[in-house]
């Protein structure tokens, strides 16, 4: 299992890598819009400082990364993806003008997410290695055989699939990588319309909107309680290591391409050191005594004691909706719904 | 134009209320949680009972997890099967569906599948340095594209469900023109969907009864002024958070669509 971590430039590249990434993604630039770019990000975070690169950039982090075996994700992944008002606008062509200048660089796999960008890529005869993003939240064998007979090699499943349900989405498809989110993620599914970190700055106070505080009132609007009740976004995965390995899941994804570099590079070499347990033991309960042996107190104090395990028993894993197989309607075949 | 209400569940619907309503199409359903959503039985039973009074029902699928899956496929096929049309919110029971679906069925791409940059909140803070025509394409439904329509169409998809904004009115009319039918969804529409149901686990319900609790509507406002001043008027129900619109002018669409909850808020009829 490879360890996909976040960069932003050539610096961020070598410090992800020197910090254990074997593979990492990066936004490129484009002159189609302003502040935004066709990856799922803006050109800049809300500290202002530039998280995507440009073509010579992006040829440097690729042959960097490829002189120490680490291949390089081009996110173009865009929540959006329609045809053209104008031909005197061409987004598309935009779009595939990005996609190439990621091909030529000599990126491994391009992260696509609407369905219409992938579509044109078939149609314009785009070869290159596809991602599906976590835009199109597959939580099911079924949407990933949508995506693979498109031409998709890559799924990264939703944040919110359990580790039941990787392990049966991994044995349903064998030919498939699999990518699953390993550190943060989000709360709500990614049709989401509290989107953040689209260009908006620190003086916007529009920050991560799920973990706001907000007052829960009833229909009479009586006051019940105030609270983080829009947060549901869990942490980390380092327990669940042994099973995802074990399982085939291809990569575990860590976010943060708009995030302080310095400390997505603790949390890289964190879950390096972690898997290199794991690898080298390849036995559940020594790796797992290992790993929790080694974690930095402030990993344990802010994530550990806050049970903030993405995929173990915790009170949000506790209430996600349909887990259990025939639970919400008594399992039935198809000639009992035939009168 | 079709003129529809959307309700989440059929237990409180009852024969007077389907004697007395004045819409065309009583649409039902949860797009978050399918054992939140109307059972098999329920929607046949409610459909004929409209049938006899020249209505008809539509059923919203949610968004699905393995384990929800084939009984969800199953029970969607049998409702087409019925004549009860349907929209769908996953790409992978459209997969399923494929084989099985005939000319006669009317399925509908559901609303968490087209989207636009026009249902974000915060859109124009996003926006408000990109040229006039960037504006312009990313407040489309993304459904407007040519690729798009011919893959629906080849999966015999007779039309999608939008959040009836105005900026996307345009899109719409060309999607239209492509051949598939819109329905719009106003007065009240959709800010996000979890799989973790914030119902669920504040009031630590068990799966047995916080299927109850999901119809009841909790009003969330942001704690600090500084937010309160910046986020929409908003609701939850269950894992689908909602919010509270009712001024974007309206287009000619297919069917228009309303949320009960507007009507109930302020017993007006639609």
């Amino acid at each position: 299992m490879k360890i996909l971590a976040p960069i932003c430039n050539l610096d961020s590249a070598i410090l992800q890598i020197e910090s254990g990434a074997n593979e990492i993604y990066i936004s490129g630039d484009t002159d189609a819009f302003h502040t935004l770019t066709f990856s799922g990000r803006a050109k800049h975070n809300i500290k202002g400082e530039r998280i995507c690169v440009n073509k010579q950039e992006l040829k440097e982090i690729v042959d960097y990364s490829h002189s120490k075996n680490v291949s390089v994700m081009y996110t173009a992944n865009l929540p959006f993806f329609a045809d053209n008002i104008s031909n005197e606008h061409d987004f598309r062509k935009g779009f595939l003008d990005y996609v190439s200048a990621g091909i030529e660089a000599g990126v491994d796999s391009i992260v696509i997410s609407d369905l219409g960008a992938i579509l044109l890529l078939n149609k314009e005869n785009i070869i290159a290695h596809y991602t599906l993003s976590t835009y199109q939240e597959t939580m099911n064998s079924n949407q990933l055989m949508f995506f693979q007979q498109l031409g998709i090699k890559r799924i990264v499943l939703s944040y919110h699939v359990t580790l039941d349900e990787i392990v049966e989405i991994a044995k349903n498809s064998p030919n498939m990588e699999l990518e699953v989110f390993g550190h943060f993620g989000c709360s709500f599914y990614s049709d989401c319309n509290l989107k953040h970190g689209l260009g908006e700055r620190d003086y916007d106070c529009i920050g991560t909107p799920c973990r706001n505080y907000f007052q829960i009132y009833d229909e009479v609007e009586q006051l019940l309680f105030e609270g983080q009740i829009l947060n549901f976004s869990l942490a980390c995965s380092i327990c669940s290591l042994y099973t995802l390995m074990t399982n085939g899941i291809y990569a575990l994804k860590l976010v943060g391409r708009d995030m302080d570099m310095r400390q997505n590079a603790i949390i890289t070499q964190v879950y390096s050191k972690a898997l290199k347990y794991v690898e080298e033991s390849y036995e559940r309960n020594y790796s797992k005594n290992c790993i929790l042996e080694t974690l930095p107190q402030w990993w344990k104090k802010t994530l550990c004691e806050r049970r903030q395990c993405k995929y173990l028993d915790n009170l949000i894993t506790q209430s996600y909706v349909d887990k259990i197989k025939g639970d919400y309607h008594e399992k039935r075949d198809l000639h009992s719904f035939i009168n | 134009m079709k003129k529809g209400i959307y309700i989440r569940s059929l237990i409180d619907y009852c024969d007077n209320e389907i004697e007395k309503t004045d819409v065309d199409i009583i649409v039902v359903g949860n797009y978050g949680c399918a054992r939140a959503s109307p059972s098999f039985e329920q929607c046949i039973s409610t459909s004929k009972k409209l049938q006899k009074k020249k209505r008809l029902l539509h059923y919203i699928s949610p968004k699905l997890s393995e384990a929800a899956f084939e009984n969800e496929f199953k029970k969607v096929l049998s409702l087409l099967n019925d004549n009860i049309s349907v929209s769908i919110n996953d790409w992978g029971l459209v997969y399923r569906l494929k084989p099985y679906i005939k000319m006669e069925h009317n399925l509908y791409i559901g609303r968490l599948l087209t989207t636009s940059f026009a249902n974000l909140v915060w859109d124009e803070v996003f926006l408000r340095n990109e040229s006039e025509q960037a504006k312009q394409y990313l407040w489309q439904n993304n459904m407007n594209d040519k690729n798009k329509i011919d893959l629906l169409n080849n999966y015999s998809i007779k039309g999608i469900e939008v959040d009836a904004v105005n900026k996307i009115e345009n899109s719409c009319r060309r999607i239209r023109e492509m051949g598939l039918q819109i329905i719009g969804y106003t007065k009240d529409t959709l800010l996000s969907v979890s799989r973790s149901c914030p119902i669920k686990r504040y009031f630590g319900e068990h799966d047995a009864n916080c299927k109850t609790l999901c119809c009841n509507k909790y009003i969330i406002k942001p704690t600090g002024q500084k937010s309160r001043n910046i986020y929409p008027e908003m609701y939850l129900q269950g894992n689908v958070l909602y919010q509270v619109r009712e001024n974007d002018d309206l287009y000619d669409f297919y069917t228009l669509v309303v949320n009960e909850n507007y009507t109930k808020n302020r017993k007006e009829s639609i």
